[in-house]
């Protein structure tokens, strides 16, 4: 294992650009206050729409807040939404396919019907109404983003369990006389969980991009959070000004990227198909 | 026989699937707080019992949930989707309006995704693990990865901004008057009408919004069409063919891509679906009167109605797509409808 992830930073430049990067911006939200040279929601009437210079890296904005602070502030709005929307929409979508592909018949049908009607509305219209509905905050954002994320992963471990419960070691526990609950948890979901943990990092990415979308929008945390979305937003009206928008929209790109590029590594890594191609 | 009745199980499915989305999104609206009476009513018809119970009486509000369910179901067989609170007009004629600029819009974003996505997947799968390959990954990940509302910023600030290659957001240039409606799409009304500045302009208008939509899907192709033409590649017929002598272009071109290319059909499918859900950032930055610009006025204002009818429109397009991508899917294998 230590092996092939030796094997993969050196044959996969872009997975181990997207560890670094990935890195570099959970320090970033970690040391916020040390690193940021100001303070994220200051106002500085003086200062209003600077293009960025050595005393403010990535200029100011229309209130004259520091761009780069807020920036690096940010991050710690986007890791902390991605990672527990993932978090908390695998950890439901796990067990919810688990129980629907290992109990199998009417009630797996009734399931990945109720999940599939989830899936054929768009994911966007759909989190959009939920934050409009309960009214926009981190929390409801969040919410939302999880409502939307988890029939992904209950399809995915469904067709994972599907196969992997026609293994003996199943049939064995059975005869033994093994609960259902029981090998539910210690046979099938340890045993594929693999999938939806590679998923899982691909959707990180995702999940910061649909997060940072809905504070776009205005659905997100209120004003004046540093949160990157919302920066965006506000460049909108000073379009002219690229620096505006620009540093948090690349911000949000970075990240993602990373994450991405990690996923892709990761798939390639565990998935004995396609490392043969590698 | 089996083809029609293969055919059949979709057609009833979609029916089962389009009734539970219905169901779902009347949960949705009974679960919205606040009363629909006090959203739709003035002050002064507020204050006025009489007008309040009348009101509650045509719209079935006064009766149980269960039976203002069935009556909700009852408007949507006849096409009813009520009133817009925002626009004051029927829901269904706000969305016929709408829906054209949208799928015109989707229809060039699909054309550039496929067309750049197999490209570049083709070239992947041939370069493999070449810096060439190493490139295009790249660029397919980093497509999956842009913010749209930000790379749509980004396109209008250089494009359009500085280098002034295209023109700023909305349908037509002010100089061009809207054609007359007859598909709802600009650019076919513009030809039809005979005025083919007209139509280039329009065509103009689409490149900016269609590239930003175009770059998530053909991420997505990208990455299917290289892993798939990698597959057929290690399969025994294309070793019986090397071993004929064939190679190169020819071998790929003609035994191994069309193999390879039937699931980029559901991506594709797929991929259309999500644009349409994409739309809503597309159209409000490009200021785009399509169906995602309605749904993000709506939201805004809370016009439930209207939420109501995108969603279920949207909704019914992804269902739609899907089904008519599983029927050629089953055309094209024979062996998925054995399964």
């Amino acid at each position: 294992m230590i092996r092939a992830a030796k094997k993969l930073f050196k044959s996969n430049y872009l997975f181990t650009l997207g560890v670094v990067v990935c890195i570099f911006w959970i320090i970033m939200a970690i040391f916020a206050p040390v690193v940021a040279p100001y303070d994220p929601i200051e106002q500085n009437a003086e200062m209003r729409l600077e293009a960025p210079s050595l005393a403010h890296l990535f200029g100011t904005d229309n209130f004259g807040r520091d761009i780069f602070s807020r920036v690096i502030y940010g991050g710690r709005y986007s890791l902390l939404a991605g990672l527990l929307t993932v978090l908390i929409a695998g950890i439901i979508g796990t067990f919810y396919g688990a129980i629907a592909g290992y109990v199998g018949g009417k009630t797996d049908n009734i399931m990945m019907r109720l999940s599939e009607m989830i899936l054929s509305f768009p994911s966007l219209i759909l989190a959009m109404i939920i934050n409009a509905v309960m009214g926009s905050n981190l929390f409801n954002t969040m919410f939302a983003l999880v409502i939307v994320a988890w029939p992904t992963y209950a399809r995915l471990m469904r067709s994972v369990v599907l196969s992997i419960k026609e293994n003996e070691y199943v049939e064995a526990a059975e005869v033994l006389g093994a609960s259902r609950i029981r090998i539910l948890t210690k046979e099938i979901i340890p045993n594929s969980i693999q999938s939806v943990l590679i998923m899982a990092t691909t959707d990180i990415g995702n999940q910061i991009l649909m997060f940072s979308t809905l504070s776009f929008l205005g659905l997100g945390s209120a004003p004046p959070t540093p949160e990157w979305g919302m920066m965006v937003s506000d460049g909108v009206e000073y379009f002219n000004k690229f620096w505006v928008a620009g540093f948090p929209g690349l911000a949000i790109f970075t990240m993602a990227v990373g994450a991405n590029f990690i996923g892709d590594g990761l798939r390639d890594l565990l998935d004995p198909k396609l490392r043969k191609q590698f | 026989m089996d083809r029609l009745r293969f055919i059949g199980k979709r057609l009833l499915y979609l029916v089962v699937m389009l009734f539970g989305v219905a169901t779902l999104v009347f949960i949705l609206t009974k679960l919205i707080p606040g009363d629909p009476v006090t959203a739709n009513l003035s002050q002064r018809a507020l204050s006025d019992e009489s007008v309040v119970a009348a009101y509650r009486a045509k719209y079935g509000l006064d009766k149980p949930v269960i039976i203002q369910y069935l009556l909700y179901m009852k408007s949507l067989i006849s096409f009813d989707l009520g009133t817009s609170i925002r626009t004051n007009n029927a829901v269904l004629d706000e969305l016929a309006r709408c829906y054209p600029a949208t799928i015109e819009l989707a229809l060039v974003a699909i054309i550039f995704a496929t067309i750049f996505g197999i490209f570049f997947g083709i070239i992947s799968a041939v370069k493999r693990n070449s810096i060439i390959d190493q490139i295009v990954r790249a660029i397919s990940v980093t497509g999956v990865s842009l913010p749209s509302f930000w790379f749509a910023l980004i396109m209008l600030f250089f494009f359009y901004f500085k280098l002034q290659i295209f023109p700023g957001p909305g349908r037509l240039s002010t100089s061009f008057s809207a054609p007359a409606t007859v598909t709802g799409m600009y650019v076919i009304d513009s030809l039809l009408e005979g005025n083919p500045a007209k139509a280039l302009d329009a065509l103009s208008h689409l490149i900016l919004p269609a590239i930003v939509l175009a770059a998530f899907t053909m991420g997505l192709i990208t990455r299917t069409t290289r892993s798939n033409l990698l597959d057929v590649m290690s399969t025994d017929y294309i070793r019986t063919a090397k071993a004929k002598g064939l190679s190169g272009t020819g071998l790929i071109l003609y035994h191994a891509l069309g193999n390879a290319l039937i699931p980029v059909l559901t991506v594709i499918g797929l991929g259309l679906g999500n644009l349409l859900g994409g739309m809503v950032l597309v159209e409000t930055i490009f200021n785009w009167p399509g169906v995602g610009q309605f749904a993000y006025q709506s939201v805004m204002a809370n016009d439930y109605p209207s939420i109501i009818g995108v969603a279920l429109l949207i909704a019914l397009n992804y269902m739609v797509i899907n089904t008519i991508v599983d029927i050629l899917y089953g055309i094209i294998d024979p062996r998925v409808r054995v399964s």
